[in-house]
């Protein structure tokens, strides 16, 4: 039976009127500011205020055009719920007054006079368009607005790729495309992101993780570099002011207030393509720093549910950045789950980054728990069942949790051994190659029974150096950060190939690009999921700067000349992509077996030397081979080529004896870092066959990669 | 050709809606925003019930908010449901390229003339919107 005109509710009349707005009480579910029929509801949490009021403003206005305080039979437990009618929700912004104890050490600072922003705003007003300067004289900064979210996404969803198959890119909403030579509309935003998507698909990466997108202030602790006159931004943007809400200064249609529509736009686009979105999230701390911070929201709302203090009422800094999220208290452990849940559901968001993860395993005093509710909380969700976790899976006070991150058959990890190991071997390091051979297999050490895709490898990140740098520098170049080069790491296991920084040399530029394409190869060839850092495929350099978080330049831009600079690079980059894609013995789900165990007549892995059959595991050794049975491919499910990894970190060629294939198989080259370009990798099909099919000279510092069909 | 009827929202904006061919033509003037779309969204959801095509000339309309794209794809889908097809004539610029990058631009069938959209809709009825 069908009734198309549905009768109308009787809540969507008012009951009262306050501050000349027609009004009733509202909803206490969901928390935030959501339309309902005939105006906007508002619900808002606080444990121990002792009133509230709502603040309306009209868009831009330095004053407001009503308050209204709640009345007290409008508060359900701890939450201040109101339905305003005939609000133009479009011009509108709003905030909050709340009352309460304003005494430190027990751990309240509530202070009606000041505006807060509602924690669960959907759109935020204030910093519309990047680097435009506020104005500092308006008291009310980030401004909580109404979001109408009923974007049309039509038959999209989040994709399920399965974890092992993806390829990451790591990249800045900004620097992408901000650099004069994207030669795109709108420079630095999402719908910039757009009409790069021919160049993600034509490097074959299928999910961008990007840098943080939650309102932030690129104005939090900005200052002048003395030496360029240039503002040093919050430019990466790792101090979230909302959670909910993405950066307006990202999206080219800011200044209108459409950057929900415009990112959600880029998500649908980027799935029409194929490629996942995975986001950054912070969660460890907010922009207010400790008690010298700014009072934009959480800590005049309360104070003491929202941070992690200390008994004198201080806050801890776990995170570095002044304060701590109280992630492992119920009601923020909601906040996290309503954030998460809200970005898969009405972003379709593929995947979570999560930054400084192991602080979301600490208690409320900061004390590591075994069993850490959030964490569990994420791992178990309903909404979330299907979307990738990904932890940071250390903080800045101390606690390293590689391979111990409490996972519940869900989270991932970015691998920061597999990084420091991969650097050491390619650099030539001795000692490395057990080691080495444990990165390659998915770091079963560390994640046995999680499967290889809990390993997330990489190499380099927007932590640290480039690729391009990696390979340029023995030590980091940070002074343009105004630190006196005291920031950003030190132990960076780079080789600068014999020279530091820029150098006309040409045997020094052959070696790097050599090194380049050798640390290209072994993450592509590893077991695991990828990532690579948005422009290391054509060379991006940061010059030597290892923490470039504050640079909105060229030091962080994406140079598109070098597409065509770097094409060498970046033709490498897209054949071994591709080959790993070509082929499923590099993305098994479980584990090597070290066995056969479909009857292939050869062992799903097998570890090789110089002579086959023969690894060389000693101390002294630079050298690694090894051997992927195409017959076990994906745990023996599909049948793929066999696959011959020589890898040749000694400074000379070495020659090496090739295993013996069944079945009649033939070797065939697919890449060579040794060659020149184009004979340093072949295309899918077209690998020439190996002229001697028992032994083969691997170039010094070089990686041969053989397929067996 | 008939008149169906003729409406003034606040603001200035102003519709005027005719049937010509069972083809509705809708002609808006001024700015569609949070203010004047949804007196507009009531008037052309009205006249588009008994169509199955449209066309609606934007010419005159200087500035669309969200609100205003929200009530265009409304629009759209309450032909859609029907198989029927809209498009928009005279979208300017500026108006075009906030829509590409907002996503609302897919769903439309672009013209710049009146005439062209008339045409556009007559012969276009077995592709793109019934197709979503």
């Amino acid at each position: 039976m069908t009734q198309p005109n549905m009768l109308q509710r009787v809540d969507a009349y008012p009951t009262r009127v306050i501050a000349g707005l027609k009004v009733r009480a509202g909803r206490v579910s969901p928390f935030g500011a959501t339309l309902v029929p005939g105006g906007v509801n508002f619900a808002v949490f606080s444990r121990h205020a002792t009133s509230c009021v709502l603040v309306l403003f009209e868009k831009g206005a330095k004053a407001p055009f009503a308050e209204l305080p709640f009345p007290e039979e409008f508060r359900v437990g701890d939450v201040y719920a109101m339905t305003v009618f005939e609000l133009d929700h479009e011009n509108l912004e709003y905030g909050y007054r709340m009352d309460g104890p304003n005494d430190a050490q027990a751990g309240h600072r509530f202070d009606p006079s000041v505006v807060l922003m509602d924690p669960y705003s959907r759109l935020i007003g204030g910093r519309d368009v990047w680097g435009q300067q506020p104005d500092w004289s308006m008291a009310y900064q980030h401004r909580s607005r109404v979001l109408q979210d009923d974007f049309d996404w039509e038959q999209d969803r989040p994709l399920e790729i399965p974890a092992e198959d993806l390829v990451v890119y790591e990249m800045h909403v900004r620097s992408f495309t901000r650099h004069p030579s994207s030669n795109v509309r709108h420079p630095g935003t999402f719908a910039a992101i757009r009409q790069k998507i021919p160049y993600l698909k034509s490097l074959g990466i299928n999910c961008v993780e990007l840098m943080p997108v939650y309102e932030f202030d690129e104005f939090e602790n900005s200052s002048v570099n003395p030496v360029t006159g240039q503002t040093r931004y919050n430019y990466w943007g790792y101090s979230t002011v909302g959670f909910f809400a993405p950066k307006a200064g990202y999206a080219a249609t800011g200044a209108l207030g459409m950057q929900a529509d415009e990112f959600k736009a880029l998500v649908k686009d980027l799935h029409k393509n194929g490629i996942e979105v995975m986001l950054d999230v912070v969660f460890n701390h907010t922009a207010e720093g400790d008690h010298r911070g700014p009072t934009i929201s959480f800590r005049g709302l309360d104070n003491k549910t929202y941070y992690m203090l200390t008994p004198e009422g201080w806050y801890y800094n776990f995170s570095g950045c002044g304060n701590t999220l109280n992630c492992n208290n119920p009601v923020v452990r909601h906040v996290v789950l309503d954030c998460l849940r809200y970005w898969v559901a009405e972003y379709h968001i593929d995947g979570f980054r999560f930054d400084l993860a192991a602080i979301l395993g600490r208690d409320p005093t900061g004390v590591p728990l075994a069993n850490p509710p959030l964490l569990e909380t994420l791992a178990n969700d309903p909404i979330l069942g299907r979307t990738k976790l990904v932890a940071e899976a250390w903080d800045a006070g101390g606690l390293y949790q590689v391979g111990s991150f409490p996972a519940y058959g869900r989270w991932a990890e970015w691998n920061g051994k597999y990084r420091d190991t991969v650097r050491k071997f390619l650099k030539g390091e001795m000692g490395q190659v057990p080691d080495l051979s444990l990165r390659l297999q998915g770091s079963p050490d560390l994640y046995y029974g999680r499967g290889t895709a809990a390993s997330v490898n990489f190499l380099t990140c927007h932590d640290g150096f480039t690729l391009c740098d990696l390979v340029s520098y023995n030590d980091k170049h940070n002074e343009a950060n105004g630190e006196n080069n005291n920031d950003g790491a030190n132990d960076n296991n780079s080789w600068n190939c014999g020279w530091e920084g820029e150098t006309n040399d040409s045997d020094i530029i052959t070696l790097r690009r050599r090194q380049m394409k050798n640390a290209l190869a072994l993450l592509m060839v590893s077991q695991g999921v990828p990532m690579i850092l948005s422009g290391d495929e054509v060379g991006r350099t940061q010059h030597g700067n290892n923490n470039t978080y504050c640079h909105d330049n060229e030091l962080n831009w994406f140079d598109w000349w070098q597409v065509e600079e770097n094409a060498e690079l970046l033709r490498f980059a897209q054949q071994i992509v591709a080959f790993r894609h070509a082929h499923p013995a590099l993305r098994h789900r479980d584990h090597m077996r070290f066995c056969d165990y479909v009857g292939s007549g050869l062992p799903d892995v097998s570890w090789h030397g110089t002579q086959a059959w023969r690894p060389d595991w000693s101390g002294t050794s630079r050298v690694l081979a090894f051997l992927l049975d195409g017959r076990h491919a994906k745990g023996g499910t599909v049948v793929d080529d066999d696959i011959y990894v020589a890898i040749n970190s000694y400074w000379d060629a070495l020659e090496f004896e090739i295993p013996a294939l069944p079945g009649g198989r033939q070797w065939r080259v697919a890449v060579n870092t040794g060659a020149a370009s184009p004979e340093d990798a072949f295309p899918h099909g077209q690998e020439p066959l190996l002229q001697n099919q028992q032994r083969c000279l691997v170039g010094g510092r070089s990686i041969l990669i053989l397929v067996g069909r | 050709m008939c008149l169906i009827s003729l409406f003034e929202a606040p603001m200035s904006t102003s519709l005027t809606i005719a049937l010509r061919n069972e083809v509705l033509t809708a002609t808006i003037a001024g700015n569609i925003d949070g203010q004047t779309a949804p007196a507009l969204q009531a008037q052309l959801l009205d006249a588009l019930s008994p169509v199955t095509a449209a066309v609606f000339e934007v010419s005159q309309v200087p500035y669309m908010s969200s609100a205003g794209f929200r009530m265009l794809l409304l629009a759209y889908r309450s032909l859609a449901i029907r198989n029927g097809r809209l498009a928009l004539a005279g979208l300017s610029e500026e108006i075009r390229d906030t829509m590409a990058m907002t996503g609302f631009l897919d769903f439309f069938l672009l013209c710049n003339s009146l005439d062209e959209a008339l045409e556009q809709v007559r012969n276009d009825s077995t592709q793109h919107a019934a197709t979503r």
